[in-house]
């Protein structure tokens, strides 16, 4: 008992013989951990902690809203024409002008929003999802089935998308149901070829394989483990496909294969303006705008939402901002003192 | 000032995120003599990478924090220098093996460049000299044909290979200090043996201190001269290696040393497990970070963090039970000199 | 290693097979017929001309005579264009096609690479935001809309560019910025991606634990292992690139073979829309294909074939 040295310990420190009694009831003694959270609810936190992402769902919000509400908001017909009122520049009664035939161009706007946006999000997840469909059994079968599949993916993207598009318009007509159907047709095969590689990478991995083990259908598997794994990405990629689909629709129309008149879309009010782009400006402008706020706030939505899930990625970027300040700061301060020194 | 080649005091160090802050590191001190192998063990999480990549200042500076406290080598606190003064040290006088050799070579670039690399950033020597250094490491660490080695590429190499050019790598400035991550974690354990052997070969030869370290306290008794145990981002026992092993006195070191198996008679024949999971370093606990997991806690340790108690000239622990005032009799389950905590008048 | 590229080499020529095959039953599943779309009224003239050009006899027999053509690589003769071989157009029309999506290819990749890069080294600070929203607006602008702006501002008022028209390099301006904004943009987030990717390597500690200078981490250590991955994507970009963009061309008149795509399609050209197409696949088996032995040859890992 002698030999023992007792270092910093003064003795003065209060403690009394009651401290060193064992203590009574061991499970009471909890450290405190992180609370943990559930995963989407967490992510939806986050995303309405974020300006930028409230920012882009308001804006897609008021822009839905305007489509499905315009038969109400506006007076006039999507159809109507009056050449009495034909060629009129923004005004009270046509805030967005009137075209050659005397269409109220503001309900024409929207009306044509509410296709583009039909055929965006309709077609982004059509070939979304078929993609999925069929990359899952390429996945998850492997072998034949899979090379197959692949050796399909392989040629079909040889092949322009662009004419599997115009093949199926000059044959279904220029409806938005035939745009859909073209692009599920041509879209599948990216999608196919990413879900294949994820069913792949999480193929092996041990929460799957114990799945299997107890007997699980390869379905089941499929939607209950591995889907919610990818379900953030799937998000996030589905996001930027629906601007996509809005530029190819746009696009079509822009070579004449769009929606046929008098239905109307913003790609082909847009790509009419630019006929008259010199003389009727808002003809252009005001469906351009519509299409670039959409995709716009697509993108924005996008990046918040990956931001969202990852949220280590935003951190990192703000402490690398930190990072390189303090690294700068040091510098300054090293070379002010060695000035001093002097 | 001090006679030690390195000394590390009351190093806290933090990592800030956009939340707060996890204090990774909480007032470590240990000191390492010329050509010694300082061990620290510890499991995951416990801060023993973060201590010794803020002795290289290796983590990125923030997020990772020197909150307190000095690391002095040669007369210079490194813990006040900026990233380029620090580049003076790392490599050559402080070299770094990682744990996973498979990773830490890059991919692109031939072995022999990526050593030369190093070599001409300390020293001014031409190309054939440095590759004649080169060569001359990679036979020391007992690689077959180091002309062939010189200009393959990582992938070429097997597991066990690697690590060994990356020791030839860290030596071949020959630095007072290396500074060995777990460098055995990922390999078998025949090739663990051998590159503890090439590792022990050349700190003789080149009178390199090692600060080794592992959560394996078999590697770490074929390799260390004293130990510290780390547990939540303190040392809570440290001393000779002879001390930790035969005469160890923190309930944690038991734990440690119960749940290694063993050829000899020494240890319970059950290997013992250590219930539960050591705190979230977010909050640390406000006394003794094992108190939960202990099963002589007692009131104090819940509220007070243990001063350090020097049983034996060097061996250094931080537990509440060598209190004097402490009553509860502790024979240590482990350890070959099975004595009683002393102090205890019930026992 | 010749082994390796014979086997590659069969699969391409399978895939051109392939899509050649699929284009051709394709095609004929269209409802009408071509030359009664020219002249709706001159139906004994409709059916000489499918005598002509064999388009009356079994599909079988249309499908090996074509495939024999092809193997001498004959395209065969336009069904509308009169007079005019699909191999004549290609050669006349494809090299301005080409020439702009090459240009644009070579103004947009260092450009968005360079972005990417400093984007990564300069990552959360007012270049990188910067570039992020660049990228986000230049790609939420549909292409004709932001060529006509242009041709406004540019062309119109500032009357610094041509409008339209493909005469002179100047008249290849305008076009080639608009083409390579994209370009910029994607390589710019995929570069930036990949650095951050590789920045968060060991073998990047590695580096840095060896005391050598910033500088040379970036350069040597994470630019050159971020770059790598980057070429795989190279021969879809290329071919795509080289088939160049019809609504581009269109915008600015440019006689590329853009319009011949929409015209032959919409005028059951058969024989200028298969050329095309088979064309077209050709040159992104070959890209991938030229993509996949460059990429054997860069990095060191998938040397050994």
């Amino acid at each position: 008992m002698e030999e023992i040295k007792l270092t910093g310990h003064p003795f003065d420190d209060g403690l009394t013989d009651d401290d060193f009694a064992p203590v009574p009831d061991r499970s009471a003694i909890v450290d405190s951990i992180r609370p943990s959270m559930r995963y989407w609810p967490e992510v939806g936190r986050r995303l309405m902690k974020n300006k930028v992402a409230v920012f882009s769902i308001l804006l897609l919000t008021v822009i839905v809203l305007m489509a499905i509400l315009v038969p109400i908001l506006s007076p006039y017909e999507y159809d109507a024409t009056s050449l009495m009122s034909a060629r009129k520049p923004p005004s009270w009664e046509h805030p967005f002008g009137t075209d050659k035939v005397g269409r109220d161009m503001f309900t024409r706007v929207f009306m044509g929003t509410r296709t583009s946006l039909i055929i965006g999000v309709v077609g982004a997840f059509l070939p979304f999802v078929l993609g999925m469909v069929i990359g899952a059994v390429s996945g998850w079968f492997g072998g034949k089935v899979d090379m197959i599949i692949m050796r399909v993916v392989d040629i079909m993207l040889c092949i322009p998308s662009m004419i599997y598009m115009i093949l199926i318009l000059v044959v279904l007509g220029g409806s938005p149901t035939s745009l859909i159907i073209a692009l599920a047709l041509s879209g599948w095969m990216g999608s196919a070829r990413s879900f294949r590689g994820r069913i792949l990478q999480f193929r092996n991995r041990e929460f799957v394989l114990a799945a299997t083990t107890l007997g699980a259908r390869p379905g089941r598997i499929i939607v209950r483990h591995i889907l919610p794994n990818i379900l953030g990405n799937m998000a996030v990629g589905l996001c930027s496909a629906i601007p996509g689909a809005i530029f190819a629709e746009a696009g079509m129309s822009y070579i004449g294969l769009g929606i046929s008149p008098p239905m109307t879309s913003l790609g082909q009010l847009s790509s009419d303006g630019m006929q008259v782009f010199l003389t009727q400006f808002y003809l252009f402008f005001f469906p351009s705008l519509i299409i670039c706020l959409i995709v716009f706030a697509l993108f924005l939505f996008g990046n918040a939402l990956r931001d969202a899930l990852d949220p280590k990625l935003r951190d990192e970027d703000y402490l690398a901002r930190m990072y390189r300040k303090t690294r700068r700061l040091t510098i300054r301060n090293t070379k002010k003192e060695a000035a001093a020194n002097e | 000032m001090s006679e030690h080649l390195l000394e590390v005091k009351n190093l806290h160090v933090s990592f800030r995120n956009v939340v707060g802050e996890v204090k990774a590191v909480r007032g470590v001190d240990f000191y390492l003599d010329r050509g010694e192998t300082l061990g620290l063990v510890g499991e995951s999480g416990c801060g023993k990478s973060v201590t010794v990549q803020t002795v290289m200042r290796l983590n990125p500076e923030p997020p990772a924090v020197i909150k307190q406290g000095s690391i002095v080598y040669d007369g210079v606190d490194l813990a006040k220098l900026d990233d380029k003064g620090m580049r003076k040290y790392r490599g050559k006088e402080f070299s770094m093996i990682f744990q996973d050799a498979m990773t830490s070579l890059n991919p692109t670039t031939r072995i022999g460049k990526q050593m030369k690399e190093m070599l001409r950033a300390h020293r001014d020597i031409s190309d054939a000299e440095a590759k004649k250094i080169i060569l001359r490491m990679l036979t020391m660490v007992g690689l077959p044909n180091p002309e062939t080695i010189y200009s393959r590429f990582p992938h070429t190499l097997s597991g066990g290979q690697r690590q060994r050019v990356m020791i030839a790598m860290a030596m071949s400035c020959e630095p007072s200090i290396l500074i060995a991550d777990e460098p055995t974690t990922a390999l078998d354990v025949t090739i663990q043996a051998q590159i503890l052997e090439v590792m022990n070969k050349l700190k003789k030869e080149m009178n390199t201190s090692i600060i080794f370290i592992t959560h394996n306290m078999g590697v770490v008794a074929r390799m260390a001269d004293r130990l510290a145990v780390m547990y939540a981002g303190q040392i809570i026992e440290s001393g000779t290696a002879q001390d930790v092993f035969y005469r160890p006195k923190h309930p944690y070191t038991w734990g440690l040393l119960g749940s290694m198996p063993s050829l000899k008679g020494d240890v319970p024949e059950r290997l013992m497990s250590i219930p539960g999971t050591p705190p979230d370093l977010f909050d640390p606990p406000r006394g003794c970070g094992f108190a939960s997991r202990c099963e002589h806690c007692m009131n104090v340790c819940v509220n007070r963090v243990p001063p350090e108690t020097e049983v034996a000239p060097g061996h250094r622990v931080r537990c509440w039970l060598l209190d004097p005032r402490c009553k509860t009799a502790v024979k240590p389950p482990i350890g070959r000199d099975s004595e009683l905590i002393p102090g205890k008048e019930d026992a | 290693m010749t082994k390796y590229i014979l086997k590659r080499l069969l699969i391409s020529i399978l895939t051109i097979w392939a899509v050649a095959t699929v284009c051709f039953f394709l095609l004929r599943l269209l409802p009408g017929n071509p030359f009664i779309l020219q002249n709706p009224l001159d139906m004994k003239n409709a059916e000489k001309m499918m005598a002509f050009y064999g388009l009356d006899k079994p599909l079988w027999e249309q499908y090996v005579s074509y495939l024999q053509s092809l193997l001498r690589l004959d395209f065969g003769y336009s069904l509308t264009h009169v007079g005019r071989s699909v191999n004549d157009v290609i050669v006349q029309y494809f090299p301005i096609t080409a020439q702009l999506g090459i240009q644009a290819l070579l103004l947009g990749m260092p450009i968005g690479m360079a972005l990417g890069i400093v984007s990564a080294v300069r990552r959360g600070g007012a270049f990188d935001y910067g570039c992020q929203i660049g990228s986000v607006v230049s790609t939420s602008i549909p292409s004709f809309v932001l060529a006509a702006v242009m041709q406004l501002v540019f062309g119109v008022y500032l009357k610094w560019f041509p409008v339209s028209q493909w005469l002179s390099f100047r008249h290849t301006i305008l076009p080639t910025i608009i083409l390579s904004l994209g370009i910029i943009a994607g390589h710019c987030r995929s570069m930036r991606t990949l650095m951050l990717e590789v920045g968060r390597q060991d073998y990047l500690k590695t580096a840095k634990s060896k005391g050598i200078s910033n500088v040379r981490i970036v350069v040597f250590h994470q630019i050159r292992n971020a770059i790598l991955p980057m070429i795989t994507g190279l021969g879809m970009e290329i071919a795509s690139l080289l088939m160049g963009s019809y609504i581009i061309e269109k915008v600015f008149s440019i006689p590329g073979l853009g319009a011949y795509f929409v015209t032959s399609i919409t005028g059951l050209d058969y024989t200028m829309t298969m050329g095309l197409v088979v064309f077209q696949a050709a040159i992104v088996v070959f890209a991938n294909f030229v993509v996949d032995l460059l990429y054997g040859l860069i990095d060191p890992r998938v040397r050994i074939v």
